[in-house]
């Protein structure tokens, strides 16, 4: 039994029967509570995979009607910054699936030292997507902001439906780069706890979780990167 | 209770660090090899109907990857795997099938899927039209004031029979 666990006071003294703080009473075992919450964040992220295919599915119709138009407003777009994006989101989940690793070797420093880690990638991802964001908005584009001007967007405003793809990527990059917001926030509230002792090796449930979610974050942007800057 | 217990679809199997290194590291490259076919396709213009077949083909294996090592798919029970593969496929039925009517609507005489030349100069010809029809309209008396306006003799004699 670990005594991490233990150490937690949750009201738990009126128990005649012994299992780990940390299990739920409609659980059996640690073990289907465990299996019980990944198949339950699986369930999940389903649900967050058709929520980017409403945007992917919209992307694909009107790049399929207006393909000149995409081809002139995506080419606006910054493949350096979309690259370094990439491997940044890359290198996060990589730390990430480390910081399961040690915590199911029980090592907590370690974890949490990932964890930490993994949430300062993310924090350079949205320092670079608000540079790009920057960059559009004093080009006068910017969500439902149309009025292109700038030597670098001006030709815009005479590009039919161009609006129509610069706001595809605001969607699309918007509420992924809010999907990152809410998985550093998580990440961070599972690492603080994780300094407190509330995980081990024998519950890191939590832990699992937030990291398929932040894996999907990655799968996202792995599809986003090629589709809106790698126009040929 | 028995911690760290490697079994097979359990919960608790610790994927080797090996693996995950690999994994990161083949991401990395195919992240490369995106980059670099985009930019060859760049130069030869030719070949650029490949684009998106082939950026999607090395999304969906960089993807297979996180989820197969990084997420645990395939260390994990297999409704897990169910689970994700139905994911793939609601995905492709939204796509294919949207695609299904918004790929074909000019074949079947609906204007979307012409360039958007054609388009503006489309919507220039129905608007002339409309004015012609609206034009024609005037000339056709219906109402007894529209006889007297047009100067037309009525058709026959509509005064109900004595």
């Amino acid at each position: 039994m670990s005594t991490i666990a233990t150490a937690i006071e949750t009201g738990h003294q009126d128990h005649d029967h012994d299992h780990p703080e940390y299990l739920q009473h409609h659980f059996v075992s640690a073990d289907q509570q465990f299996d019980s919450a990944k198949m339950g964040i699986w369930l999940f992220l389903v649900t967050e995979v058709l929520l980017f295919s409403g945007i992917f599915v919209a992307y694909a119709v009107f790049r399929n009607w207006y393909p000149e138009s995409f081809h002139i407003t995506f080419s606006t777009l910054n493949i350096v910054y979309g690259f370094v994006n990439t491997c940044v989101l890359l290198t996060s989940s990589y730390t990430m699936v480390m910081a399961i690793n040690s915590i199911q070797n029980n090592q907590v420093d370690k974890m949490v030292n990932y964890l930490f880690t993994t949430v300062a990638l993310g924090a350079v991802f949205m320092l670079i997507k608000t540079i790009e964001y920057k960059e559009k908005y004093d080009g006068g584009i910017f969500f439902w902001l149309w009025e292109p001007h700038g030597h670098h967007y001006e030709h815009l405003a005479n590009v039919a439906y161009a609006s129509i793809f610069m706001k595809l990527y605001f969607v699309a990059t918007g509420i992924h780069g809010l999907h990152v917001l809410i998985g550093m926030f998580l990440l961070l509230w599972v690492a603080w706890k994780g300094k407190e002792g509330r995980w081990s090796s024998d519950y890191y449930n939590y832990v699992e979780v937030s990291g398929l979610y932040w894996h999907l974050v990655d799968i996202i942007w792995i599809f986003l990167f090629p589709l809106l800057y790698l126009t040929s | 209770m028995a911690h760290g217990h490697n079994h097979e679809g359990g919960g608790h199997f610790i994927i080797p660090q090996s693996v995950l290194r690999n994994t990161f590291i083949a991401l990395v490259v195919l992240t490369l090899i995106t980059v670099g076919t985009s930019l060859f396709l760049h130069a030869v213009p030719s070949l650029g109907f490949l684009g998106i077949p082939l950026a999607i083909l090395l999304a969906t294996g960089k993807a297979s990857l996180v989820v197969m090592y990084f997420m645990g798919i395939k260390y994990d029970k297999p409704i897990n795997g169910v689970i994700a593969i139905g994911m793939v496929l609601f995905v492709a039925i939204f796509l294919v099938f949207t695609l299904m009517d918004t790929t074909t609507r000019k074949a079947f005489g609906d204007r979307f899927g012409t360039t958007q030349m054609e388009e503006a100069e489309h919507w220039k010809a129905l608007k002339a039209r409309e004015k012609e029809i609206l034009e024609g309209a005037k000339k056709v008396p219906l109402t007894p004031a529209d006889y007297q306006r047009l100067g037309a003799a009525p058709v026959a004699d509509t005064t109900a029979a004595q």
